[in-house]
């Protein structure tokens, strides 16, 4: 409830013209909204994108007074940054094939040298990172987790964004933390 | 071992959700089991787990979205 007061005040004085007060409250937050967009599109370019999209619908919510001040500020911006990682995926699904000289298409070529980087930047780390951890859960557990405990929404809030009911969001809940357990213990990493 | 409605509070209480009500039961239940306390273990060391897994975003994106404010506030001031 503190924490709900304190942003509530920077909100109010960032509207009334104190820029220093946006940059407190992104600083205050960026980690949680990046890791929560980080997560779901699993890629650190287009997170920073997203991240930097979704301050900037953020701060022309606020200057046109349209904020609502009765919810939390955190779950507001996640639900903002999950809807804008969504368009982003149905844009990319939508994107046109564009064939080289060769016959190869583009984005798919695009697409590979993005896996690679990846996999080179998975490598770079240890090989049994959380991040890899959760990327191994099934999707509708993996969203349920990111947004709990990365994006703080309660149970209620996930159960309301994914449209199921506040027991199946529980459900899943439970059976990621489960299924974490079972990987981290096949896979000998020290819970401490 | 317990039925669902009690494991989906042991999940509220460890992400601070639980009613007083449903504190005070699970109080009681977990006083009472062995298994439910392991469980409730499990939950809060994956959870402490996961608190270890953050990234933050490059400094780069923090400064574009402040000058993207500060634009906004020259365009209101022209308008």
């Amino acid at each position: 409830m503190k924490e709900q007061i304190k942003d509530r005040a920077l909100i109010k004085q960032y509207i009334q013209g104190n820029e220093a007060c946006l940059e407190m409250l992104i600083n205050k937050h960026k980690n949680k909204v990046f890791t929560t967009i980080f997560l779901i599109v699993n890629d650190r370019y287009i997170a920073e994108d997203l991240f930097q999209e979704t301050f900037i619908k953020v701060i022309k919510t606020f200057k046109s007074g349209k904020y609502n001040e009765e919810g939390k500020f955190l779950p507001w911006v996640v639900r903002i940054a999950r809807n804008l990682a969504i368009d982003h995926f149905r844009k990319a699904k939508r994107m046109p094939t564009i064939t080289s000289q060769d016959g190869e298409d583009i984005f798919r070529t695009f697409e590979v040298s993005e896996d690679n980087r990846e996999q080179s930047y998975i490598k770079n780390q240890d090989e049994n990172t959380i991040r890899q951890i959760i990327n191994m859960l099934p999707p509708e557990q993996k969203q349920v987790l990111v947004l709990r405990h990365y994006g703080d929404m309660s149970f209620k809030e996930i159960a309301e964004v994914t449209n199921v009911s506040i027991n199946t969001a529980l459900g899943r809940m439970r059976y990621a933390l489960n299924n974490m357990r079972k990987i981290i213990t096949e896979k000998s990493i020290s819970l401490q | 071992m317990d039925n669902t409605s009690t494991l989906n509070n042991l999940l509220k209480l460890t992400y601070s959700e639980a009613t007083e009500n449903e504190r005070l039961i699970l109080k009681n239940k977990l006083i009472n089991s062995e298994d439910l306390r392991r469980e409730f273990k499990h939950m809060c060391d994956v959870k402490s787990l996961l608190d270890q897994e953050f990234y933050a975003p490059n400094p780069t994106s923090i400064q574009i979205i402040l000058e993207e404010s500060q634009k906004n506030e020259l365009e209101t001031y022209l308008d």
